[in-house]
């Protein structure tokens, strides 16, 4: 009976210790708020814009961040696609060219590096379709950007 | 206590790699089993502490990166150079010796379980949720995978005297079984006499002192070395030849494709032979998951279902391809190869006989998918651990990791190199098909619908490489 406690005791132990780290150790300070569209959307393989508002916590925009964004494939040992940005409009918006390499899903890491030196970090989940995918879809996407991905 | 009822075997004398220098040695010493283990139980630790600590992002997480890129590539790599080395190592295993201490009842292994049945389901039911769950895009998902690994083996060893866990659970120790009987090494024996005269057998039960302690453990899976033809259900633990007291174990090198070119090397057995038949056709559906068809082909069942149910989806599909496809055509190519060979055998032996011949094929698919995965990607640890490094405070590297760092060879090599493994696959399994052929004097027209069924497989696979890559996978990041 004892050996089945101490196996009980570890298994619990375990499941204990790991739904407890279940937080990101690299947390960033959030000061400011980040939102994020792709032009054209949805997003499809190929050359992209991407245009993200940041904003302060009273939704007042802010314009002098640089911005680091770094796409990655949902599977480890994909090349993730690098981008960076310094300075937007009056809007708070940065635009940037992006490439999305292959269809499928993606995760797009907006690091901002505010003028104090606070940094702000948020994710976005895009599913990025084919080109013959693309094909079938609205042409007027391009002229509708709506920030509809959806962050971490 | 385990005595031999088959024949001793003796394979031809060739070069034993227990006698090389150094590398001999250490594989024959009483600790060297322990050495790799422990090695590899730190690897596990810290897929275990990033996995459900570190990022989210797969890419981004140890965890992820050694479990999906790494180990599947260097588990290729061994098979084919060497043999089964991630089982000699596996870290999940070390807990034998204290579960032995603690063994609650050592009851054999209940004998309705003895086959592979039980394993053919796992690694099927594994293959699902690798698919369904998106395992290899979540580091939190791999680690409790790990974790499953541990108190699967530890439960079962504490509760059985064998080692059910690695010869009839581990979906990975499967795999690997079934990707050994490529491999160039092979348990053996130098002494066939030896092995006659022998009272003890203690390669297969071990050594116990004065006390009753056990001072060496026999082979966990019971296999012993004199009648070992085949390298399924070998751990390559080398338990039995440290615990040789006449030192007469040997690991011998043999010629390529050995033991699938030999006549009734395996069992005719349909747990056996549909296990392989999944293993080849799991490469191919493994492949087919990450292609823009497996979406066009969910969209089609949904509409005709009237669901949007993705665990009922991706069961129907990869049920479908995994179990159906290879049930069918197999047994389709059985009974045209009886047809034409007039004989009236079971159909169980037309279907069994020929299996061996899909292995290399099989083989060299996964090869080639899990090696484009490898040379894609092999560098990207470099900069997920200087992350790792950083978020722990270590900046002895600077403190911005390059993540462009991930592949190891150009991207347009990668659809040539695949289609060569594929290439090699098939020959590989056409000059098995031919010598069992041969060895079962079979004509070619009985050889056709098998060498028919392996060219479709090859096409297909390499169709497969020609597809772009479709990843899913964000839905169990969070």
């Amino acid at each position: 009976m004892n050996k089945m406690l101490v196996l009980l005791a570890l298994v619990m132990l375990v499941m204990i210790g790991s739904g407890c780290a279940r937080e990101s150790r690299t947390e960033s300070s959030q000061n400011a708020q980040i939102s994020m569209t792709a032009i054209p959307f949805p997003a499809a393989v190929g050359e992209s814009r991407l245009v993200i508002q940041v904003t302060d916590l009273a939704g007042q925009p802010v314009s002098d961040a640089a911005l680091s964004i770094k796409g990655d494939m949902t599977h480890a040992g994909m090349a993730p696609v690098l981008a960076e940005v310094r300075g937007g409009d009056d809007e708070g918006y940065y635009e940037v060219p992006f490439e999305w390499t292959m269809a499928g899903d993606w995760v797009v890491t907006v690091e901002a590096i505010l003028s104090d030196g606070a940094h702000v970090k948020e994710r976005f989940d895009f599913s990025v379709l084919s080109e013959d995918e693309a094909l079938c879809t609205d042409d007027d996407a391009e002229r509708t950007p709506v920030p509809t991905a959806s962050p971490e | 206590m385990t005595t031999p009822k088959e024949p001793l075997y003796q394979p031809l004398p060739r070069s034993d790699v227990l006698r090389w220098p150094g590398i001999g040695r250490f594989l024959r010493w009483q600790y060297g089993r322990l050495v790799g283990q422990l090695l590899l139980l730190l690897v596990a630790l810290l897929i275990l502490y990033d996995g459900f600590t570190g990022p989210i992002v797969a890419s981004e997480n140890l965890a992820t990166n050694i479990v999906w890129l790494h180990y599947r590539g260097f588990v290729m790599l061994a098979l084919l150079l060497a043999g089964n080395l991630f089982c000699m190592n596996c870290p999940f295993t070390i807990p034998r010796s204290l579960a032995r201490r603690w063994s609650i009842g050592g009851r054999r292994w209940p004998r309705p379980l003895r086959n592979k049945w039980l394993a053919l389901a796992i690694l099927f039911l594994y293959l699902y949720l690798y698919e369904w769950l998106d395992l290899w895009s979540s580091p939190w998902l791999t680690a409790w995978i790990v974790v499953a690994y541990f108190v699967a083996a530890l439960l079962l060893e504490m509760f059985f005297s064998e080692s059910p866990f690695c010869k009839y659970v581990c979906p990975l120790g499967t795999f690997n079984y079934i990707g050994s009987t490529v491999s160039p090494l092979q348990i053996t024996v130098t002494s066939q006499d030896t092995c006659r005269t022998c009272e003890g057998h203690e390669c297969v039960n071990g050594v116990q002192n004065d006390a009753g302690k056990w001072s060496m453990l026999g082979c966990g899976t019971e296999l012993f070395p004199p009648q070992v033809t085949s390298n399924m259900d070998c751990v390559l633990c080398l338990d039995c030849a440290r615990a040789c007291p006449y030192d007469n174990v040997a690991l011998s090198t043999r010629p390529p494709l050995y033991e699938l070119r030999r006549p009734n090397v395996w069992p005719r057995r349909w747990d056996l032979s549909l296990l392989v038949w999944v293993f080849t056709f799991a490469a191919l559906s493994n492949a087919f998951g990450m292609t823009p068809p497996v979406y066009s082909t969910a969209a089609w069942l949904a509409a005709k279902l009237n669901t949007d149910s993705e665990v009922l989806l991706l069961l129907i599909i990869f049920s479908v391809i995994n179990v159906l496809l290879p049930l069918t055509l197999g047994l389709v190519a059985a009974w045209l190869s009886r047809a034409a060979a007039k004989t009236g055998e079971p159909l169980r032996v037309s279907f069994s006989k020929f299996t061996p011949a899909l292995v290399p094929l099989g083989f060299a698919v996964w090869f080639a998918h899990y090696g484009f995965h490898f040379v894609t990607g092999a560098l990207a640890i470099i900069p997920a651990a200087h992350s790792f490094l950083i978020d722990h405070g270590v900046l002895l590297f600077g403190e911005t990791p390059n993540w462009q760092l991930s592949a190891v060879l150009p991207f347009s090599w990668l659809l040539p190199l695949q289609v060569i493994c594929v290439v090699i696959g098939f020959a590989g399994s056409y000059f098995v098909l031919g010598d069992i052929g041969r060895n079962e004097k079979i004509t070619f027209s009985a050889q056709l619908p098998w060498l028919l069924l392996l060219l479709g497989i090859a096409v297909a696979a390499i169709y497969l490489f020609t597809l772009p890559m479709e990843m899913r996978g964000t839905g169990m990041m969070h």
